[in-house]
């Protein structure tokens, strides 16, 4: 017990300090277990201009079992259920505690810029995905811009 | 504040042997003063429209590709008069094009070059090369190139006057080749200070090597795992580390951040280390020496950083300023000729003060095992040579993962046994990390106590009824 807190605590310590571009992670104030997440979306993809919120909770066994993670915010991706549920293989049976909360967050960004409809989570998504692609991905900017946290892009603002 | 006195602030800060590699950004810019008015007088004497390339400085500032602003010149009407006085007649016309060139031939020697290119004009033009007068230094390629607008004669060596209708007769275009003194003047002392500036960096970086081999090889000495002061270098590399006096691409050590922030960092970190007082703790007098030598050592690398990147901003400034007064393009051309390179040698020099001197003392977290975080207890080396603790081996294999946690490679922990055991790290960390592999036996020998009684704890009371007071 006391050895795997370690483990999280340092992995905490490294988020604040070295935080992933793009990517907030914080454990609530009283359960050092449970982070909210907020993540941008990732450029070229139409989820670019919204910031979403994700939950992640590591179980006791972490890192022998992997975190379990959610988007709170409604997304249109074949791969993310209505209940904000993932489907990503390091997220179950290719999970490796050598991984880290910020490597399944990154896994998890670039799984915004690479929809995989063929193994889909929400299936009539993923229907529209390989029928229409140009069509879901209007459906899901949308999404986007209704449920989605405008992004203020740091570096366009650096630009000007 | 001019960005000649900018660069002379800056020149202050510079150690003094090193100032004067700092280009001469005033000097320079009286030269630009000397182009204005050659170009002046030459295209006068050449009864080309004089470009209005006023010193006062009502430039227009086109921007555009070498452009004279030539055709608006009311003056050159009153040339025309004032040059059939003088023997020669002819009307400015508008040049068709005017180029400007810079070239750089075999001896790496630069040469301005204008180019006029006229319309054919009625008819009486002729050739005539003028020389300029010779200038120590310069090459001989001093002089002008220009059509006797005027008389349709040259007047022979033996003073007679020769008809010259002939030269120009099937010459469709006139083409005039300026070559300006002072602006040839211009570029050679600016290629000066550049090739002086490169010479003084690499008998620097050669110095600067020897100097950290030399560190290296006594730090050696004081970092031993035998010394008292061992433990207080390896926290002031880590801290150094830490710092991030440059900033880089990860697995390229090409700084991204300007000398400024990497001097402004590097005081961050001396300042932390003296508030922790992490000196006091030394014990032999030779790692105070040492360490005063390692912040020159850091220190002179901001220099440079610093000298490169004010050269090549002045460098970039005083061509903006010449084109600006001038109108004589070289923006886009004389950057072709050197190439400016403020991150390779600093990257090079960095490169060495990591691999030299902070590679000198491991730090833990070369030594991860990455399922813990924490260092390689009791290091296992699997068969696709990736450390873990023995410890998180175990417990993996417990919950039945098999394969290599970092590249998956299949059954290695499964395969795992004591033959595993890296017995020579295991060693060098004990050596090097003493404490710290104390303080994770400790740690490990608690979880296991905890697992026990916790093990104990649902035996007992899964015999025991539940009693309901």
């Amino acid at each position: 017990m006391s050895m795997v807190s370690k483990r999280i605590l340092k992995e905490v310590d490294r988020l604040r300090q070295d935080p992933v571009p793009g990517i907030v992670a914080e454990p609530i104030e009283d359960n050092i277990r449970y982070f909210s997440v907020r993540m941008n979306g990732p450029n070229d993809s139409p989820y670019a201009d919204g910031c979403f919120t994700l939950e992640l909770y590591l179980p006791d066994e972490y890192p022998m079992l992997p975190p379990k993670v959610r988007f709170l915010t409604k997304m249109y991706h074949p791969n993310i259920d209505k209940l904000g549920r993932i489907c990503l293989d390091i997220l179950k049976d290719k999970w490796s505690p050598a991984l880290q909360i910020r490597t399944v967050l990154l896994s998890i960004q670039a799984l915004l810029s690479a929809p995989n409809p063929d193994d889909p989570l929400a299936n009539d998504v993923a229907e529209q995905w390989k029928t229409d692609e140009k069509k879901a991905i209007e459906t899901a900017v949308k999404w986007t811009a209704l449920y989605a946290e405008r992004v203020v892009r740091n570096d366009v603002a650096k630009r000007e | 504040m001019k960005f000649g006195e900018t660069i002379e602030t800056s020149a202050k800060e510079l150690p003094a042997e090193w100032q004067p590699y700092l280009i001469q950004y005033n000097s320079l810019k009286k030269n630009i003063k000397s182009i204005v008015e050659e170009l002046d007088n030459t295209f006068r004497t050449l009864h080309l429209p004089t470009s209005s390339t006023d010193t006062a400085g009502s430039q227009t500032e086109s921007g555009e590709q070498c452009e004279y602003d030539v055709g608006h010149d009311t003056r050159s009407t009153d040339m025309c008069v004032d040059a059939e006085e003088a023997r020669t007649a002819t009307c400015a016309q508008l040049p068709e094009v005017v180029a400007y060139n810079i070239e750089k031939d075999n001896d790496g020697l630069v040469h301005p070059v204008i180019v006029v290119k006229l319309h054919k004009h009625a008819s009486n033009h002729c050739e005539q090369i003028v020389e300029l007068p010779d200038i120590a230094g310069l090459p001989k390629s001093t002089s002008i190139m220009m059509p006797s607008l005027a008389p349709p004669h040259l007047v022979d060596s033996a003073g007679n006057v020769v008809p010259n209708s002939r030269l120009v007769e099937d010459v469709e275009e006139m083409q005039v080749t300026v070559r300006l003194q002072s602006d040839q003047m211009f570029f050679v002392q600016l290629m000066n200070y550049i090739e002086r500036t490169r010479a003084f960096e690499q008998s620097y970086t050669q110095q600067y090597t020897s100097n950290v081999s030399s560190l290296g090889s006594e730090l050696t000495f004081v970092t031993s795992p035998f010394k008292h002061d061992f433990q207080v270098w390896r926290e002031i590399f880590r801290l150094y580390l830490d710092a991030e006096v440059w900033s880089h691409a990860e697995g390229d050590l090409r700084p991204t951040n300007t000398a400024r922030e990497g001097q402004d960092r590097f005081s961050k970190f001396t300042r932390h280390i003296e508030a922790i007082g992490l000196t006091r703790q030394f014990r032999d007098p030779l790692s105070a020496k040492l360490l005063v030598s390692f912040y020159k050592l850091n220190s002179e690398l901001t220099y440079m950083k610093l000298l490169q990147e004010m050269n090549e901003l002045a460098t970039r400034k005083i061509i903006k300023k010449h084109d600006k007064r001038t109108h004589l393009i070289a923006k886009t051309q004389f950057p072709q000729l050197v190439t400016f390179d403020t991150t390779t040698l600093t990257r090079a020099l960095i490169f060495t003060v990591y691999t030299e001197l902070v590679g000198i003392v491991p730090q833990i977290n070369d030594y991860m095992c990455p399922m813990c975080l924490n260092i390689a207890w009791r290091p296992l080396r699997l068969e696709c040579s990736h450390v873990f603790c023995s410890r998180c081996v175990v417990k993996a294999s417990r919950c039945r993962m098999f394969n290599c946690p970092v590249c998956r490679s299949k059954d290695a922990i499964y395969k795992a046994g004591v033959s595993n055991v890296d017995q020579a790290l295991l060693n060098f960390l004990k050596l090097y990390f003493p404490k710290e592999i104390k303080e994770r036996q400790r740690d490990i020998q608690q979880e296991i106590t905890d697992e026990e009684t916790g093990a104990i704890v649902a035996i007992q009371s899964r015999n025991r009824p539940c009693i309901i007071m």
